[in-house]
Formats: structure tokens, C-alpha cells, sequence
């Protein structure tokens, strides 16, 4: 009787495969890039993820230090550091910042200075402008005198050190740091053995593997609200640059934060563009730099980094690379 | 009982059980309007294994079954669909005759909701779609009315058996 | 044989009153809002999925034809001879599932996306 038993039980684990879904875990980090960073992993217990979402979670919080241009850190050398310190001579930063630094400026040739971090003083004029208790618009004489100083040949970076040809320069990393360090939070991540998991910061979603029910899900946001569109990625990255984002409104006008180099005003070709390619840096890269491109560039370039994007036009048209509606759902 | 008689009642109960297998193929179930039900005829023979010889027999019979089942007729999903429910409902009877307070078609009600569990689980699984849960309700009642079915036929079987003299009827015939 | 007859009744309405504690608490969790994407899996992989919102047809490897009409999906025609997932009526909330055994395809409405960009 009792070996009989176990001969049915043998037959119950058969049938059932033994194979238990494997676990849904989440974490979310508010105090990372000025926005929320959503973490999410399959499998594993919870332990495994809490020493998972612990690193990674340091991680962005370190890259953060780096790349924040507006506060200073005991003993570190940022962004801020650079900007202050760079007219004055060589400066030497986290190799982190410096690869970032190297690539916006391969980034700025690509794009034909579509995308451009040297536009420091022009952002922060906006800046001040968006976040002032009554939003106003910058003084034209004032835009174009700032202007004159984001000239991305002036930064010189040489063996490691970085520094400023012209005084009154400084750099933004808004375009690239956010997507730059997601990417450097998901290697942490897959080094530390995770293999399904999503990483969102601020929108940059960077994903690895799958959801044991199928490929991850992302809404491409409508500009005017509600879902565009939903693609499904499986070790892809989605980054979103839209006018929706951050803004603010004068008169009943929406000026958003995404500045174009060439007039130093809100860029208007698009509303929103939605770029998915394989690196998270790359996308960040491209979404902001399409974003000031018209689409025949704009595609030439996202083709040339085996991207596909899609784009929202002023009245909500759409238009694609031939790939992206191979990802959409 | 002698070996013999024991071997010949077992192919014979397999051979019975085979048919009905096939008679139920032939005649589906879905116009009673539930989907995804079966009287389940076969299991009569699988309970009377368990009661006229014992639950390793019973156990025989029913893996033949479902063993031939899956080579004349069906996939491999279907062979583990029933593996799953017969093993289930197997275990359940021997459980309940064992215990000695149930009658027949109370035990035959509970293995048939049992059975359909077991299935339910494993299409669960196969599919892997958790939120299969939500038919379990119907395929539990409807279990329970056909395995009540098949107790009874079960009860009437018996009792026409043992008139006879037990297995000696069934040798003859 | 008394008590063996109360005991069978207790046994089968024991197993009823499960049956209907769990299409209670179905009926209670059951989302009444709709779903947004169909999600379709072939033995257990992921097959396609389809806004709900279009109306679409789509031919699941020749085991089954899948239809979206006005925000429900259901199953059109399948191979199958047990046509369950035919009778089945058309699913359209979150979670709400339609499947069909013998070629283990499963129909799944899904919610939301992971995320949202």
C-alpha cells in the first residue's frame, strides 16, 4: 500500500512538472535623477532580490552624485565639480563621467549637433524660467548671448581630464545620463545573476530576458494622454522624449524642456519620439537627438545604430522607422 | 482468488475499459452544453478493479487505460491530462473505500470532481495560465454528477456480480 | 448503510458548497473594467497578443481562429472536436481566459503594460 502511494505520487509530480511560476518582485526609488526608477525582476527569492535591488539601487544613486550638476558631494568630482572647475584647468572625473562625456561628443558629430550637452547656459536659463514660482520666458538678448557659449568643440577631453577652452561654458547631461546609468544598473544587475528583469528610469526602460508569461510590455504615452501604442521588447531598451514631460506654459503657450541647439527654443518638429534599440544609452542618445531632427535624418541616423523609432507629429501623426511595428503589439 | 482467474479478470476489465474509452470517444459530450465534460464510463471498470481485486490492480487497469488511450488515440497532452486526473481520483477513492464510511456512488461523485482537478491543474500548467481557477467550479459539479453517473452503475454491477457468485459470473460470460 | 448514506451526502455537498464558495469569490474579484491587450500563447510561449480595442482575426496555426469584435474576444471556429473554447462566451475583462485543451492554445486578456514611456 504505502509503496503503491508513492507510485501515484510519483505520477502527481509527472503530470504537474514540478515547475512553479516564477516570482514577481518589485522596488521603486524615488530620490534618483530627479524621477522615479521602477525595478522589477522574475525568479529568484526574495532574498536574492533585495541584495539585487539594494546594489542597483546604490548604483543609480552613485551615478546620480555623478552626474548631478547642481549639488556637491564630500569627496566626489561631478558634474557640478567639472562645471565650476574646468575653466580654470584639467579636471579630473569618475571614469564614469568622462566615458559619458566621450560619448556625447561622438554623439553631437552623429546627430549634426542635434544632441548637445554643452548647452549648459541655454538650459539653465530655461531652467530658471520653468521652475520660478510665476514661469516667464527668457530674455532673447539674453538666450542668444548664452548662446554663444555652448560650443561643443570648446570641451577638450584628453587622457582622462576634462577641460573648458571657453570660460563661460558648462555642461547638461539630462539627455544621456539617465539612459547611460540604467544601462550600467541592468550590467550590475545581470552580473549579480538576475536574468528577467525591467529597470525604468524616469522612462528609460532598459529590459533583460522575459516575464515567464511572455515578452515585457511597454505604453508608448499619447501626448495628449492615454496609451499610443504598446510595443513588446525582450532585452531591448524604450526611451521616450516627449514636449508632455516637462513644461511649462505662458499666455496659454507650452514650452517644454527639450531645447533645440539650433534656435534655443523648445524644439517644435515633434511632439514626442519613441526610440528602441539595444543599449539604454544609445536610445537616450537618440530619442533626445531625433527629437531635434527631421525624419529623414532622424530615421538615416536610428537606422545607422540599428534603432527603430516612432514619431508624433504636431497633430498627433504618426511616423515610423520600417522596423518599429515589428515591436508593436 | 487464483492467479489465473486474477490475470483473466484483469484483461478483461482493461479489454471493457478500452471500449468505453472508445464509446465516449465516439460520442462527445458537449451537447449537454458544458463544455469540456465526459461521463468518464471507463473509470466503472477502474472501480471495479478496486473493489472486486484490490487498489494495485485498480491502479493497473487504469494506467493501461490510459496508456492505450494515448496510443490509439491520443496526443501527448491528452495522456497527461489524464494521468493527472486518473492518478488524482485513484488516490481519492483508494482513500475513501479505505476509510470504509462512503457508499460507492459518494466515493465514484468525489473521485469525479477529483479527476477534473487534476486536469484542470495540469492544463493549468501546460498553458500556463493561472486563471484557469475560475472554471474549476463548473468542471467540480460536473465531475460530481458524473462520477454519481458512474457510481451508480458501479453499485448496480456489483450487486449483479456477487448475485452470481462473484467472479465465477464474470468468467463465464 | 444509514450513516454511509449521510456521510456521501455530506461528502458531495461538501464538494458542491467548495465549487460555490470559489465561483463566489470569482464573481466578488472579477474585474468589471476591460482589458486592453489579448494575449495568446501556444503551449505555454508566447503566440501573439492584439489591442482588444481593434476588431482583428487572427488564425492560430490552424487550431483555432480568434476574433476581436467590439472590445471582446472569442473563438471563432476551431479544429478541435470538442469545440469548448468555441462554446465559450467572449472574454473581454482582465485575467478572463478562454483555452483550448487540445492544441493548449490559451486566449488571455491582459491589463495594462508594464510600463508606460
Amino acid at each position: 500500500m504505502r509503496r503503491f502511494l508513492a507510485l501515484i505520487l510519483c505520477f502527481l509530480l509527472i503530470s504537474s512538472g514540478c515547475e512553479a511560476a516564477p516570482k514577481r518582485y518589485t522596488a521603486a526609488y524615488a530620490d534618483v535623477f530627479d524621477t522615479v526608477a521602477d525595478f522589477t525582476v522574475f525568479g529568484g527569492t526574495q532574498e536574492d532580490f533585495d541584495k539585487v535591488s539594494e546594489a542597483v539601487h546604490s548604483e543609480l544613486l552613485r551615478l546620480h552624485r555623478i552626474f548631478d550638476i547642481y549639488n556637491e558631494y564630500d569627496g566626489l568630482v561631478n558634474a557640478k565639480t567639472v562645471n565650476d572647475n574646468a575653466a580654470g584647468g584639467p579636471v579630473v572625473p569618475p571614469a564614469e563621467l568622462y566615458e559619458l562625456l566621450e560619448s556625447a561628443v561622438l554623439w553631437n558629430e552623429r546627430s549634426g549637433g542635434a544632441l548637445n550637452i554643452a548647452l549648459g547656459p541655454v538650459l539653465s536659463l530655461w531652467h530658471d524660467c520653468r521652475e520660478a514660482e510665476e514661469p516667464y520666458l527668457p530674455d532673447p538678448d539674453l538666450l542668444s548671448e548664452c548662446g554663444q557659449h555652448c560650443d561643443i568643440s570648446e570641451l577638450i577631453l584628453s587622457g582622462g581630464s576634462v577641460s573648458f577652452a571657453d570660460p563661460e561654458m558648462s555642461l547638461d547631461l539630462g539627455a544621456l545620463a539617465k539612459g547611460y546609468a540604467a544601462e550600467k544598473a541592468a550590467e550590475l544587475a545581470e552580473s549579480l545573476g538576475c536574468e528577467h528583469f525591467a529597470l525604468s528610469v524616469g522612462g528609460n526602460v532598459v529590459t533583460r530576458g522575459e516575464k515567464p508569461t511572455g515578452m515585457w510590455e511597454i505604453g508608448i504615452a499619447s501626448p495628449d494622454g492615454g496609451i499610443l501604442t504598446t510595443v513588446r521588447v525582450a532585452g531591448e531598451c524604450v526611451v521616450t522624449s516627449g514636449d508632455y514631460q516637462r513644461f511649462f506654459e505662458v499666455d496659454g503657450v507650452r514650452y517644454h524642456h527639450i531645447i533645440d541647439p539650433k534656435t534655443l527654443y523648445p524644439a517644435s518638429l515633434w511632439r514626442s519620439v519613441t526610440v528602441i534599440c539595444a543599449d539604454s544609452a544609445d536610445a537616450d542618445a537618440l530619442s533626445t537627438a531625433l527629437f531635434c531632427m527631421d525624419f529623414e535624418s532622424g530615421s538615416a541616423l536610428a537606422e545607422k545604430f540599428g534603432a527603430e523609432a516612432l514619431w508624433v507629429g504636431p497633430d498627433g501623426e504618426t511616423k515610423r522607422t520600417e522596423g518599429f511595428s515589428d515591436y508593436e503589439v | 482468488m487464483k492467479k489465473t482467474r486474477r490475470i483473466a479478470l484483469l484483461g478483461l476489465l482493461v479489454a471493457v475499459c478500452f471500449v468505453l474509452s472508445y464509446i465516449e470517444f465516439l460520442i462527445p459530450f458537449t451537447s449537454l452544453g458544458v463544455p469540456g465534460i465526459k461521463i468518464g464510463l471507463a473509470n466503472v471498470c477502474v472501480m471495479a478493479a478496486l473493489w472486486l481485486l484490490g487498489p494495485v490492480d485498480a491502479a493497473a487497469v487504469n494506467l493501461a487505460r490510459i496508456f492505450l488511450s494515448w496510443l490509439v488515440f491520443g496526443s501527448f497532452t491528452g495522456f497527461l491530462y489524464s494521468l493527472a486526473g486518473g492518478a488524482l481520483s485513484l488516490a481519492l477513492m483508494i482513500l475513501l473505500k479505505k476509510s470504509g464510511r462512503f457508499s460507492p456512488v459518494g466515493i465514484s461523485a468525489a473521485a469525479g470532481a477529483a479527476h477534473n482537478c487534476g486536469q484542470l491543474f495540469v492544463a493549468a500548467v501546460l498553458t500556463n495560465t493561472a486563471a484557469l481557477w475560475y472554471y474549476l467550479p463548473v468542471l467540480l459539479l460536473c465531475g460530481l454528477a458524473a462520477g454519481a453517473v458512474n457510481g451508480i452503475i458501479l453499485t448496480a454491477l456489483l450487486s449483479r456480480l456477487h448475485r452470481g457468485e462473484g467472479t465465477d459470473n464474470v468468467e463465464k460470460s | 448503510m444509514r450513516s454511509r448514506l449521510r456521510n456521501d451526502i455530506l461528502l458531495i455537498s461538501s464538494i458542491a458548497l467548495a465549487a460555490a464558495l470559489i465561483f463566489a469569490a470569482g464573481a466578488i474579484f472579477r474585474h468589471t473594467k476591460k482589458g486592453e491587450t489579448v494575449e495568446v500563447t501556444l503551449g505555454g510561449e508566447h503566440y501573439a497578443s492584439l489591442p482588444l480595442s481593434q476588431d482583428a482575426e487572427l488564425d492560430i496555426e490552424g487550431l483555432c481562429l480568434l476574433k476581436i469584435e467590439n472590445g471582446e474576444a472569442y473563438v471563432a471556429e476551431a479544429v478541435c472536436r470538442n469545440q469548448i473554447c468555441v462554446r465559450h462566451r467572449p472574454i473581454s475583462a482582465p485575467g478572463e481566459v478562454i483555452i483550448c485543451l487540445p492544441g493548449r492554445v490559451a486566449v488571455r486578456i491582459s491589463g495594462g503594460p508594464d510600463f508606460v514611456v
